[in-house]
């Protein structure tokens, strides 16, 4: 211990103020000495208070803090916390922040800042406004960043435009107050959708000044991830609309123009389907690709199933032949095969859902790949070669799909609690770019397909983006999925940090409960197996709902954090590793391919 | 006009931050301070680099790639980030087989094409830069912020590129911004460049 006493003499200050009544509780443990109680306590104040200088010199402080951990694990974690999250604060609101990014500000405000966060237990949220009190207290932000702030926690004056003596502002305003920055953000997404909405229903204008105030309002600055995601379809539609009517004679154009956008899609995309031209134009992909399914475009529900089976057994016939799906059917050849459906997948291409194992392919992209290459259900699910050929189209996203399944594998095997992290994506993302790139190399019908399919789907041109990018550097490609793919995502080191605040305080907070309480909660939480099953923001918003065992299992898991991110460390050498092999040699060797 | 500060970065040795860590980023925070020596490693190169610029290097990681790299992570504009590297790819590098490799793949899209509807690539042009023979290229790509979601939402991301071949392997000095920050980060990548020395 002589090296800890030896720092004790810089920590005069902290000591002064531990003593000047803050309870050394700690001290009542029988292993630490006065000296080093007054030192956790010191820490424990000054990190409580968010002092971001302290953070940092907490998080330099390594010695202290593996001491704490074998002495104090729940203290270890509490500290290292509160610490992490004080110091990730101030690092993120010192970077330079202009007016364009105030969503983005907000959204990583939003992650941070909230009811169960560390940063709570450091004075700041889930009132928004604490956020000010401490830019205050040990900042001196410019009026510009501070300005922005307000915007990104979105005050309620920066918001609503309000008489200040009206009571129902007054009334709107203290409401407004108690809500988190999630909370708010939330509201005027809906805000927004429901405008956004209302055009598409009714508004029947499609020009380009119309086009820029959609994209322009400000009220659209709000919408959430779903609500860009539709108002960029929106924009799509009506780009491919207004081109295709300047083609159109004025009496064809007169049946168009008053209809609100669907219908306009719908009514062109019938036009081009009787026109002389035969399909396949540049135009009319744009337009079959930017309108909704007419009947018999459509998949039912029982085509969905009987394609979902003929998937099965025509994806893995896809995969053969790469290193990356290779890899893939190795997986499922030690018996861990998914189920495969088609369903809505509510704004993604495709899910892995590990309580069902399987893996959704989103119906939408089915019958957007069906309406552009001018297919049917049934001439679909008639003609093998097609649903190959539709098996080719999915099979990246498959692959990236199938990669989150081999990590939950993984986790369960170890018996380890996985939160969700940019490291699962860095991985999932590789696999898929490198299948990509093995398969544009040697399949001419899968690069035909590609490319053709780019200008009008979506999916396409995003597929052959992220394989451009891992090729163009696989070296620097983690670093893009970090910092422009899922820069909202946490970090292994954020996740783990949150999770271990979470539950390391509410073990510290059961300590001081009574028999009867503790034993109530021992048999109503939820299990070791429930609890595995959550999400880290699950885990942190209902700790205080899960057995103690169940509790601590995880803090064991994510204190002793070398097993993970030994893992993340080898999925990034191996993509890379494999990418080499694959430019360089040719086909790797793989085992009869099993269906799904 | 941009006021910025410089300070003398050497790679291998360099004067920056711990390895592995992050430097104090923004103007609005004191700069960390360092008491890194010069390293017993080769040295490879040296520049100057802006302050207020978060520096990342790994160290661990270059012994494994065979790639020594410095990345300079500026401000975030419209959703990404400003980047700037400078790094030695040497032979048997895990990701390049040599300079011709690299430019290869890094001047024209997935299908060999230097333009579609979304990309242009600038045809590469040999020129000096540290007194050696460089090859200077750009692109600029629009690039999806959400590859697993429907929403085409996305930034234009401009890159200038300069590849300076070496016996034993080559340099590449990077810039990335998105496109409406491109012009004003430029003078720093410039700068940077400019005091560029091959050891």
């Amino acid at each position: 211990m002589t090296a800890l006493s030896l720092k004790i003499r810089g920590f005069r200050g902290l000591l002064a103020a531990a003593l000047s009544g803050f309870a050394v509780s700690c001290a009542c443990a029988a292993s630490l000495t006065w000296e080093e109680a007054a030192r956790i306590a010191a820490y424990d104040k000054a990190l409580s208070a968010g002092d971001p200088a302290i953070a940092e010199k907490f998080l330099k402080d390594t010695s202290f803090s593996d001491w704490l951990k074998l002495t104090d694990p729940v203290k270890a974690a509490l500290l290292l916390s509160k610490a992490q999250a004080v110091d990730d604060l101030a690092r993120l609101l010192d970077k330079p922040w202009r007016d364009e990014q105030e969503a983005e500000l907000s959204k990583a405000l939003s992650l941070r800042i909230d009811s169960g966060k560390p940063l709570v237990k450091a004075g700041i949220g889930p009132v928004p406004e604490t956020l000010l009190s401490w830019m205050a207290g040990y900042r001196s932000y410019s009026e510009h960043k501070t300005g922005l702030v307000r915007k990104a926690i979105r005050q309620f004056e920066t918001v609503f435009a309000a008489d200040k003596t009206d009571a129902d502002a007054l009334e709107n305003k203290r409401s407004w107050e108690n809500r988190t920055i999630r909370e708010r953000n939330i509201f005027l997404a809906e805000f927004a959708s429901g405008k956004l909405e209302k055009l598409i229903k009714y508004e029947t204008e499609t020009g380009k000044a119309f086009r820029e105030w959609v994209r322009n309002d400000d009220v659209f600055k709000y919408l959430d991830q779903a609500g860009r995601a539709r108002q960029e379809r929106y924009l799509t539609q009506l780009a491919a609309a207004d081109a295709a009517k300047s083609k159109l004679s004025a009496p064809r154009l007169d049946k168009i123009n008053d209809q609100p956008i669907e219908q306009q899609m719908y009514l062109l995309g019938g036009l081009f389907d009787k026109s002389k031209g035969g399909g396949g134009s540049l135009l009319e992909r744009k337009v079959d690709g930017a309108r909704q399914s007419k009947p018999g475009e459509t998949l039912s529900y029982q085509n969905n199933r009987l394609l979902a089976d003929m998937l099965r057994t025509a994806i893995p016939g896809e995969l053969k032949g790469s290193a990356a799906g290779g890899r893939i059917l190795q997986f499922y050849n030690s018996g861990a095969g998914p189920a495969v459906a088609i369903e809505s997948c509510q704004g993604c291409y495709a899910k892995y859902e590990p309580a069902g194992a399987r893996i959704v392919l989103d119906s939408e992209m089915i019958q957007q790949y069906l309406r552009v290459n001018n297919l049917t259900a049934e001439t679909l699910l008639s003609d093998k070669t097609r649903v190959a050929a539709l098996a080719g189209y999915l099979a990246p996203i498959f692959v990236h799909e199938a990669t989150h399944q081999m990590q939950h594998s993984w986790a369960d095997k170890a018996g380890i609690y996985k939160p969700y992290v940019q490291e699962d994506e860095i991985e999932a993302n590789s696999m898929e770019a490198l299948y990509t790139l093995e398969k544009l190399k040697k399949d001419p019908k899968f690069r035909g397909l590609f490319s053709k399919m780019r200008s009008s789907a979506s999916y396409a041109d995003q597929r052959l983006k992220l394989a451009q990018r891992f090729s163009r550097n696989p070296d620097d490609f983690s670093e893009n999925v970090r910092q422009l793919y899922y820069y909202g995502l946490p970090s292994f080191e954020a996740a783990s940090s949150q999770v271990l605040w979470a539950v390391s305080s509410e073990l510290k907070r059961r300590k001081g409960l009574k028999a009867d309480a503790r034993n109530e909660l021992e048999k109503t939480g939820a299990d070791i197996n429930e609890a595995m099953a959550m999400t880290a923001s699950e885990l942190i918003s209902s700790a205080a709902g899960i057995k103690t065992p169940a509790l601590l299992k995880i803090q064991e898991d994510l204190l002793h954090n070398a097993v993970y991110t030994g893992r993340y460390e080898d999925a990034s050498d191996r993509a890379v590793a494999m990418l080499g092999a694959a430019r360089g040699s040719g086909t790797p060797k793989t085992g009869a391919v099993p269906a799904l | 006009m941009i006021k910025l500060l410089f300070s003398i970065l050497l790679l291998s040795g360099c004067g920056g931050a711990n390895d592995g860590a992050r430097e104090a980023p923004g103007r609005e925070r004191p700069a960390a301070k360092t008491d890194e020596k010069p390293g017993v490693a080769a040295e490879r190169f040296a520049c100057e680099t802006p302050s207020g610029w978060e520096i990342k290097r790994d160290r661990e990681k270059e012994k494994k790639t065979k790639i020594l790299k410095l990345e300079l992570v500026g401000p975030r504009e419209g959703n990404a980030p400003v980047l700037i590297y400078a790094a030695f790819y040497g032979t048997g590098n895990a990701s390049f087989s040599d300079h011709a490799d690299f430019i290869e793949r890094n001047s024209k899209n997935i299908l060999g094409e230097t333009q579609s509807d979304t990309e242009k690539f600038s045809p590469v042009k040999e020129t000096s830069l540290a007194g050696k023979k460089t090859f200077e290229f750009d692109s600029e790509i629009k690039e999806y912020l959400n590859p697993e979601s429907k929403s085409a939402e996305s930034v234009v991301i401009k890159e200038k590129f300069y590849v300076i071949p070496a016996k034993d392997g080559f340099f590449v000095l990077h810039y990335y911004a998105p496109a409406p920050a491109y012009n004003k980060y430029l003078p720093v990548f410039k700068k940077l460049t400019a005091t560029f020395k091959i050891l």
